[in-house]
Parts: C-alpha cells; sequence; structure tokens
C-alpha cells in the first residue's frame, strides 16, 4: 500500500486560501479608493458656494476694464489676479477687489483662457509653475471646449474647494 | 508501519498563527471602512445641507435687486428681513434653541450636533470708487460647525451694488 504523505499539506493550503483573499480585498480596496476619491471631488469642486463666489468675481469683473488681463492670458497661458496686481486692475478699484477677495475667502483666481488644452500642456512640461498640486488636478478635471474663444476664472478658496466659471 | 493521520503540531501552530494575523487585519480593515463610511455619511449631510441654504438664498440675490436690508422688528431670534425690487420680502433668521434656519418660506433644520456659529451680516462702502463701478459690499456669513471636523458648513453670501444708484439700503442691519 502506498505510503501517504500528509506533512505541509495544511500550510500551502492556507497559503493559497489566503493569497486568494488577500487578493480579493487589495481588489476591493482598489475601488473603495477610486470611489472615496471621486466623492472627495464632488464635494470640492465647484460646490455652490463656491460657484455663487466665481459668479461675484465675474460680476466684479465684466464692470471693470481687463483688457490688460485679456492681453495677460493671450499672451501667457494664465494671469494671477489673486493680490489685485495694478497691472491687471484698475487702480481705482484694487482696494475694493482686495476687500471682495477677502469677503469671499479667495486663496487665488486665475483667468485662462476658455480651451484649456494650452494651459494643460504647459502644466504638464513646464517643472516649475505656481499651481500646487491640487489647483493642477482641478485644472485637469475641468471639462471644457476645444477651440473657443473666451475665458475663464479659476478660484481656489481658502477652504481647499475649488471653483470655475466662464467669464466671457 | 504505523499509518500516520492528521497534522504535525508545527503545521498546525503555522496554520493557527496565519490565520489569526489575517483575521486580524480583516477586522482592522473592516473597523476603518465602517469609520469612514459613517464619517462621510455625516460629512455628506452637511455638505448637502450647506448646498441647498446657499442656493435658497444666493438665487434671490442673483434674479433680484436688493432694495433694502433691516433687522426684523418682530423676531426674537437673530433675524434680517430683506426686500427685493420686483421680488419678494423675506426674512433670514437662526433659531439657535431648534438650530433651525428660516428663509421665507424654507425652513431646515440642522444636521444633528451640528450648531450655528457667530452669524455676521455687514454693509462696506470702498472710498475712491468711480461712481460707474459697484462699490458696497453686503456681506450675510451664518457659519455652521460640527464637533468632528474643523470645517465651516455655513452660508457666505456677498452682493455687491453700487450706493450711487441704489441709495435705499440702510447699512445698519446685523444679526
Amino acid at each position: 500500500m502506498k505510503k501517504l504523505n500528509n506533512k505541509g499539506f495544511m500550510m500551502i493550503e492556507i497559503l493559497v486560501v489566503s493569497t486568494f483573499i488577500i487578493s480579493v480585498f487589495i481588489y476591493l480596496f482598489v475601488q473603495f479608493r477610486s470611489i472615496n476619491h471621486s466623492y472627495q471631488i464632488s464635494f470640492k469642486y465647484n460646490t455652490a458656494n463656491g460657484l455663487y463666489a466665481v459668479n461675484n468675481i465675474k460680476n466684479f469683473l465684466n464692470y471693470i476694464d481687463i483688457i490688460n488681463i485679456e492681453n495677460g492670458v493671450e499672451d501667457f497661458y494664465y494671469v494671477d489676479i489673486s493680490e489685485c496686481p495694478e497691472n491687471f486692475i484698475q487702480s481705482t478699484v484694487i482696494e475694493y477687489c482686495e476687500i471682495l477677495f477677502e469677503k469671499l475667502n479667495i486663496e487665488k483666481v486665475y483667468i485662462t483662457k476658455q480651451d484649456l488644452t494650452d494651459l494643460n500642456l504647459h502644466i504638464k512640461r513646464s517643472q516649475f509653475t505656481p499651481f500646487d498640486e491640487d489647483t493642477k488636478d482641478f485644472i485637469d478635471y475641468i471639462k471644457y471646449d476645444y477651440k473657443v474663444n473666451g475665458y475663464r476664472i479659476v478660484a481656489k478658496f481658502n477652504d481647499g474647494t475649488f471653483g470655475t466659471l466662464k467669464l466671457r | 508501519m504505523k499509518k500516520r493521520n492528521g497534522f504535525t503540531t508545527i503545521e498546525l501552530i503555522i496554520t493557527i498563527t496565519l490565520t489569526l494575523v489575517i483575521m486580524g487585519f480583516l477586522l482592522e480593515i473592516l473597523f476603518i471602512l465602517k469609520e469612514i463610511y459613517v464619517s462621510n455619511g455625516i460629512r455628506t449631510e452637511l455638505l448637502i445641507k450647506q448646498a441647498l441654504i446657499s442656493h435658497k438664498i444666493n438665487q434671490d440675490f442673483t434674479n433680484y435687486e436688493v432694495e433694502n436690508i433691516i433687522n426684523c422688528l418682530d423676531e426674537e431670534d437673530e433675524c434680517i428681513e430683506i426686500s427685493f425690487k420686483d421680488g419678494p420680502t423675506k426674512k433670514l433668521s437662526i433659531d439657535r434653541n431648534e438650530n433651525i434656519l428660516k428663509y421665507g418660506d424654507f425652513v431646515t433644520k440642522l444636521v444633528d450636533n451640528s450648531k450655528f456659529g457667530e452669524p455676521i451680516a455687514t454693509s462696506e462702502t470702498i472710498i475712491g470708487v468711480p461712481h460707474v463701478f459697484n462699490d458696497t459690499i453686503i456681506q450675510i456669513k451664518i457659519p455652521i460647525t460640527y464637533p468632528t471636523y474643523d470645517e465651516d458648513f455655513g452660508i457666505n453670501i456677498i452682493y455687491q451694488y453700487n450706493s450711487t444708484i441704489i441709495s435705499t439700503i440702510d447699512d445698519n442691519f446685523s444679526f
């Protein structure tokens, strides 16, 4: 009669089952992480508060002369007006601009072209941009029409949320 | 020779140890997931409430021109009354005892355990702005806090207007 060898059988069995269970859980974890990321984004980007705040920025910019801003965006990919710089904002409304941005809890405001293709390429290629990782992710997230003229407001708020609206 | 059935001691020890380690990791994952689920559920509720309140109030400020804002005369709660030109007149009030926010006919109770912070209602006119531009900013801010989060789940309403064109708004209102 052939001698049965029982050594090592139980260990191999448990190793196989463990590997299977761990693989399943890794898969589930990856899926969960993706869903959680989407959830975080949905409450961080274009919130109701944020959109109305960006609308206030739009109302302010629609009132003043923004030819310098437009020229700045055409020359480069974006213009940063977070500090209400006098080369882009009329001197008579700089104080108003600063107070408005403070009340809106603005951290950063950028004016870009509506078509963000060039800006996205610039961000990917250039090592040195003033955008932090969160802002880069948001700009990458924005859905836009290709080859459409016009400008866009991209705002980052002090609470870490973002908002964007077409300017013209 | 004797037939051997069963497992060696070493096999059993290793098997049981591995099983316990895996179960420990799985239980930890389960607890973490449960914590995330509960925490995200509450945060979702708070953020939805914030979006709803913000939209209700901002909608009127966007669609109508503000005619006047005054303190409510007959309310004991923190309350302001907003009149819109060619639009409704609505009271915005907060009741800390019941944890309720009212805006016109819209009444909403805050998420359990959340509470109102100190509301702000101000009007600021910036001197030196040319008459053709808006020169006054009204801010109505009602913070809402929740114990386990640092964030503000409240609203921040901003309204800009030209005080040389709209001179009816009394800037002495407050909560």
